[in-house]
């Protein structure tokens, strides 16, 4: 009997970590704190969770301008958003660090470019199926480093709408 | 020698009717070594009767006996608490199994559907804004960056029915 419980229970650990995923700027930031920058926290992090996603949507006008009737046709695809900024000297370490880590995960994050050109920012998604879950967008400059990561179901039209903005 | 009184007290003794005190007359007199032939018979009795009063508890007996009672140990039968926590467990197992068993199936289902929080665990999450105004603005300029993005990275409104296939 003692047996089995200590093997439902281990049965029910497992499960639950494997439902536990974090997107991609979770995994970064428990990357930092892990490593030897810990102590510096030379970055910001922005969360917009699913709830608050859900007020937003619950407080839009119906009738508004074209740009907000474009977030609207868009929003409902998105569950959250995060912002990991970086303007300290840390920054370029930052960057480098996110694209191991991506590189790290290449079975999840796949690198999206689709003219193959030299771009400001680099976008990874992830897809769930046939839908993109994930949106990593990394925006490297000299001394300012940005990831936005939307997390959702990401629908080709979705990616419509958002291209109309 | 007269046996008239020791015969109305065996008279009255048959009777049930004689006290503590005729009684004991009655059992000294069988005591002795000579009696008439006709009250012999008596005498097995009232030795026996003499006898069983003497058969009394001595002094000591109280003491024997706690003694014999300090003797025969009792022994409470211990149960650990393992044993004592056995219903639990049980109890806990078949919860467990119906637990794992109705998670098992949530997560087949979820699995199945195209639900992003399948794949994700939100409860981390703490939002960095109490406004949705605010946190609608911070959105919609990231959702601006994200476009202006993926227009860089060469999708055009019209490729957008195809941008899956640009995944590498």
């Amino acid at each position: 009997m003692k047996k089995l419980l200590v093997i439902c229970l281990l049965i029910i650990t497992s499960n639950s970590l494997l439902k536990a995923e974090v997107d991609f700027v979770g995994l970064l930031v428990s990357d930092i704190k892990a490593g030897e920058n810990s102590e510096k926290e030379g970055y910001k992090c922005i969360t917009v969770s699913p709830s608050m996603m859900e007020k937003m949507l619950d407080m839009m006008p119906s009738n508004d301008a074209q740009e907000s009737a474009q977030i609207r046709k868009v929003l409902p695809h998105i569950k959250s958003l995060r912002i990991f900024n970086s303007q300290e000297e840390e920054a370029e370490e930052y960057g480098k660090e996110a694209i191991t880590l991506l590189d790290k995960n290449k079975d999840k994050y796949k690198p999206y470019n689709a003219s193959k050109k030299e771009t400001k920012s680099k976008i990874w998604l992830r897809k769930n199926k046939d839908k993109v879950v994930e949106i990593v967008m990394l925006i490297q400059n000299e001394n300012d480093f940005k990831i936005v990561n939307f997390t959702g179901s990401m629908t080709t039209e979705f990616v419509t709408e958002l291209l109309k903005m | 020698m007269d046996y008239k009184y020791i015969e109305q007290l065996l008279e009255r003794y048959w009777e049930c009717e004689t006290t503590l005190e005729e009684e004991r007359l009655l059992r000294d007199f069988f005591m002795q070594k000579q009696l008439p032939a006709h009250l012999e018979r008596y005498r097995s009795l009232f030795d026996y009767e003499s006898a069983e009063q003497s058969n009394q508890l001595g002094d000591d007996f109280d003491k024997k006996m706690l003694g014999l009672i300090d003797e025969t140990e009792v022994k409470a039968v211990r149960n650990s608490i393992i044993y004592r926590l056995q219903p639990f467990y049980r109890a806990a197992a078949v919860v467990a199994i119906i637990f794992t068993l109705g998670m098992a199936a949530q997560h087949s289902f979820s699995t199945d559907s195209d639900s992003p929080e399948a794949a994700y665990n939100y409860a981390d999450f703490k939002d960095s804004y109490t406004d949705p105004k605010v946190a609608y603005e911070e959105v919609a300029s990231a959702l601006k960056e994200v476009s202006d993005g993926l227009k860089d990275a060469g999708l055009q409104c019209k490729d957008s029915a195809n941008y899956m296939n640009n995944i590498q």
